[in-house]
């Protein structure tokens, strides 16, 4: 009984760990992700060293126009695809 | 010597089938950017009677093009829309193709690509990829875009895939090779590239719901 009062503290401690951590996962490129702070999309591609330029964004299935990356946020289980082009043809 | 009409028409729907070759003749596809690329995508989808092709370029043939794209000689200082147009209807003189002679901007693009199912991506500079990409998903609701990143150099075959993005945007390449002095762009793998476009463009034209 001891036992499992003291795995329930644990679980509830990690819980609300987790909350105040505010730390939370999306996929990006199939792979996935750990961001500590909420970001907004232009943040992110910035972040990750992203030519805003030769990009196509694509979040949760739609694409999205360049004139939304600085209005949208990523939230956790986003599921987010960055196609960057590279020179030739 | 020049072929009629039906005995162009009969001997594509003995190799493609009728029902195969009605829906390849309906086709109406955009080559956007006449280099590498796109010259070998126009080659393909005319050899197969693919009935309207929309080519767009603002270029000359230069002799720096004669490693990969399908002009020769004689077709230096030419517009590439006009020498491209020139070979397309050597191969079959009844397809319909309408060219334009023009850069794609932001502003053009909406009534440029106004009469087409399938645009076909086929610039060389990144930021002119993205551009038209984005700009024919935003704006150009139902048309799809078939795109290509990443084809220079030689080798690799096998890196080259198609990859779907969403329900209306495709890309094929390996997403890596960018073009840069060393690893130039060669024909073998730029029509590796060209092949995957139009291979891709073919089945979305005969599997069309």
């Amino acid at each position: 009984m001891k036992g499992c009062t003291t795995a329930g503290v644990f679980l509830c401690e990690l819980f609300f760990y987790s909350i105040w951590k505010g730390g939370y996962m999306i996929r990006v490129n199939g792979q996935e992700k750990p961001l500590d702070a909420e970001l907004l999309l232009s943040n992110f591609l910035e972040q990750e060293g992203y030519l805003r330029a030769r990009i196509a964004v694509e979040l949760n299935g739609e694409i999205i126009p360049g004139s939304q990356y600085g209005k949208m946020r990523l939230k956790d289980g986003d599921v987010l695809e960055v196609v960057s082009f590279v020179g030739g043809g | 010597m020049r072929l009629t009409r039906e005995e162009i028409q009969e001997a594509l729907r003995e190799r493609h089938t009728n029902q195969m070759q009605d829906r390849l003749e309906q086709g109406k596809v955009a080559v956007a950017g006449l280099g590498g690329l796109g010259s070998n995508v126009a080659f393909s989808l005319a050899r197969i009677g693919v009935g309207h092709l929309h080519l767009i370029d603002f270029d000359r043939v230069d002799i720096s093009n004669l490693n990969r794209q399908q002009y020769l000689m004689r077709h230096i200082g030419m517009y590439k829309t006009e020498a491209l147009k020139e070979e397309l209807l050597e191969i079959n003189p009844y397809l319909e193709i309408r060219t334009d002679c023009v850069r794609v901007t932001e502003d053009n693009l909406e009534e440029l690509f106004r009469e087409d199912e399938i645009v076909c991506e086929a610039f060389d500079v990144p930021e002119c990829k993205a551009m038209l990409v984005n700009g024919i998903l935003e704006r150009c609701p139902g048309k799809t875009i078939v795109s290509a990143s990443g084809m220079a150099g030689y080798g690799n075959s096998n890196a080259i895939q198609t990859r779907k993005i969403t329900k209306h945007f495709y890309l094929c390449g390996d997403e890596v090779s960018d073009s840069r002095a060393g690893l130039g762009l060669m024909a073998p793998r730029v029509m590796i590239c060209a092949g995957h476009e139009a291979n891709l463009i073919t089945q979305l034209i005969i599997e069309k719901e």
